[in-house]
């Protein structure tokens, strides 16, 4: 096991390395440069540009060097920590996603535990109870859930509850505690604000995981060891709890690795549109505007937390299921 | 109850409700397992043998199959218990299951659960019919696989079913079956899926076993080669009922029923350049049987009261019935 995790590191070193070079190409691919769009800015705004002042920035953001020079400067610096400068922000890319990751982690890992404690067992009931009442609810829920437009969701909780219950609309905090210090009020106001990225961003998810779980357990049910679990006298709640869970979690095991990323990226939509402090819109607007450093930065950490989620999904699944065997 | 009986089956009705209406899978068995013997119940696919089997275990698929009527009596030392009358999921009903009378399924390659190691398996058994710790069942676990020739059980007792051949899986099933020292061990084609060699192996080991733990056996199959080398009686069944009972030696040497006949007639015999006479036409469907004899539109001797009555059992002897027409000289009996 423990070669098997030091080979797919000394991989997953290798994947990062492509990753960069491609990513750094793909966001230079477009035509122009950021110093494009900044002349265009200083233009509308009334402002001449000297031949000069141009030279100035783009050495200023070392865009007068070849890519490659860019590439490798970017790529050193980063493996040091230094995430380079967001050319739209003109602050350091670390100052600009730190405090945002708090709150997108916050959030995500909120929706994930959201999504699993109610996806499981609502996936459990529904297979055990095959096209009883309750499962036909759940169902028909869940294709709800599934397919309405997450950021629809988000405008209608957003009205309900404005209108109906008074409670406080967009943003993670109320306007008195935004600047204020964290303090227990505050974190009071925090969790009001929360449940409503957590619900709209979850339901689509839970749907989803329900189905699968349900599909899943259904599979299992029809097993020949689940009629040997029950030949033996064991009763119903065993049989399924013990026998056919363990062997229905593996698709779910599988989405947590692809879902890591989604940590960072996730709920880009539901977040414009709930105004909340998250990486989400910064990295979508790094990406329009060709912010360069910015925007490779989110790739790398995107790509990390995807292989990260794969190994630490593989783990798990060689953990429950005995049958896999890396070597 | 005769105290020599162990289960004593009576106009039992296993029926399941599909789209398309009423499947009798069982319709109005009657017959008796006794002490220490072992019985056969042959057939083609779906004439309800496996039905039967389920039925006694209170295992039918749900939430389809349904008991409709008759009595499985369960003699539980002197203790008559009705298994029908018992709710299939309470606890009644499990404390006799996988105690009391034990089942091993046809499939040893999915019949244990792929995540836990056969030891857990066999001692999880063990341990909920038997007040034992877990290191006397993990002991009691060991004893099981060498009573089923498991070499080396201190090192495979920690292996997970993959780990083994589908032989070695049917082993530790029948292991997990006895680990209970059950009174009847119902086996449902326990060997089909497995090559001729070990075939042989399971059910040489299946009679040892059966002399050591003094345990009465229900094997099903459609393979007459294992019904001649296990049984000492024999339950031929059609479309959901029974058609000829009689002694192994009966069956083979004396078959009375058209069906029985048949049967015999399409088995090969080494040496003889004969060809095989298979029985005409297929299995009726059980949603559109026919009138009468539901045999009677393959029978080569079909009388016309065949095609309109259904025939009752008739006493050949006191130990061999047959349900056909053509021996209505003889007494006929009720059940």
């Amino acid at each position: 096991m423990l070669a098997f995790i030091t080979r797919r590191l000394i991989y997953m070193m290798i994947t990062i390395i492509f990753v960069s070079i491609f990513g750094f190409i793909i966001i230079n691919l477009p035509p122009g440069t950021y110093l494009d769009v900044k002349i265009a800015e200083l233009q509308s705004k009334g402002g001449t540009t000297s031949v000069e002042q141009i030279e100035g920035l783009k050495r200023r953001y070392g865009l007068d060097k070849s890519l490659y020079e860019q590439y490798w400067i970017w790529i050193s610096n980063f493996v040091k920590g230094d995430f380079g400068m967001s050319f739209i922000y003109d602050v350091p890319v670390r100052e600009l996603i730190g405090p945002r990751l708090g709150y997108t982690v916050l959030i995500s890992l909120g929706t994930m535990l959201f999504t699993w404690l109610v996806a499981i067992p609502i996936g459990i009931y529904s297979a055990t109870h095959q096209y009883k009442i309750g499962d036909n609810i759940f169902t028909f829920i869940g294709f709800l859930g599934l397919s309405i437009p997450n950021f629809l969701l988000a405008l209608i909780f957003m009205v309900i509850g404005a209108v109906y219950f008074n409670q406080p609309i967009g943003g993670l905090f109320s306007d008195a505690f935004a600047d204020a210090p964290m303090s227990f009020a505050k974190l009071i106001d925090l969790f009001k604000h929360l449940w409503i990225p957590i619900v709209v961003v979850g339901t689509a998810g839970t749907a989803g995981l329900i189905r699968v779980m349900r599909g899943n357990l259904l599979d299992i049910l029809n097993q020949q060891y689940i009629q040997t679990a029950r030949a033996k006298g064991l009763s119903e709640l065993v049989v399924i709890y013990k026998h056919a869970v363990r062997n229905a979690l593996h698709p779910l095991i599988m989405t947590l690795g692809m879902s890591l990323p989604a940590i960072i990226s996730g709920s880009t939509v539901t977040a414009i549109v709930l105004n909340l402090p998250t990486t989400g819109p910064l990295y979508f607007r790094a990406l329009r505007s060709q912010d360069m450093f910015l925007a490779g930065s989110f790739l790398m950490f995107l790509s990390i937390l995807l292989i990260i989620g794969n190994l630490v999904a593989d783990i798990l699944l060689a953990w429950v299921d005995p049958r896999i065997k890396y070597e | 109850m005769n105290k020599n009986i162990l289960v004593e089956v009576k106009n039992l009705k296993t029926y399941f409700d599909t789209d398309d209406g009423l499947v009798k899978a069982v319709d109005n068995v009657c017959f008796n397992v006794k002490r220490d013997e072992t019985v056969g119940f042959v057939g083609e696919s779906g004439c309800g043998k496996s039905m039967t089997a389920l039925s006694i275990m209170s295992l039918l698929p749900q939430p389809r199959g349904k008991i409709f009527g008759g009595t499985i009596n369960y003699n539980a030392d002197g203790n008559v218990i009705d298994i029908t009358s018992l709710d299939p999921r309470a606890k009644e009903i499990r404390s006799i299951r996988g105690n009391d009378i034990a089942m091993i399924f046809q499939e040893p390659m999915t019949s244990l659960n792929p995540v836990y190691t056969v030891g857990e398996q066999i001692m999880e058994s063990i341990r909920l019919h038997q007040k034992v710790s877990k290191k006397d069942a993990r002991e009691k676990a060991i004893e099981m696989l060498k009573h089923v020739r498991i070499s080396a059980p201190e090192k495979r007792i920690d292996e997970y079913p993959h780990e083994l051949s589908g032989g070695m899986r049917q082993r530790i099933m029948i292991a997990i079956a006895l680990s209970c020292e059950p009174k009847l061990l119902i086996a449902d084609e326990p060997t089909t899926a497995l090559d001729v060699t070990i075939e042989a192996q399971i059910l040489n080991l299946m009679r040892e076993l059966q002399d050591k733990f003094k345990m009465s056996i229900m094997i099903i199959t459609h393979d007459l080669g294992v019904i001649g080398e296990m049984t000492d009686r024999v339950i031929v069944m059609y479309t959901g009922k029974i058609v000829e009972e009689a002694s192994t030696d009966d069956i083979f040497y004396n078959p009375k029923h058209p069906y029985t006949q048949g049967l015999l007639r399409s088995i090969p015999i080494l040496g003889q350049k004969k060809r095989l006479i298979p029985i005409e036409g297929s299995v009726p469907n059980l949603l559109c049987l026919p009138a009468g004899c539901y045999f009677a539109p393959r029978c080569p001797c079909a009388k016309d009261i065949c095609r309109v009555k259904e025939p009752p059992n008739f006493m050949i002897t006191e130990e061999h019935y047959c349900k056909c027409w053509l021996y209505d000289d003889v007494e006929e009996v009720t059940h």
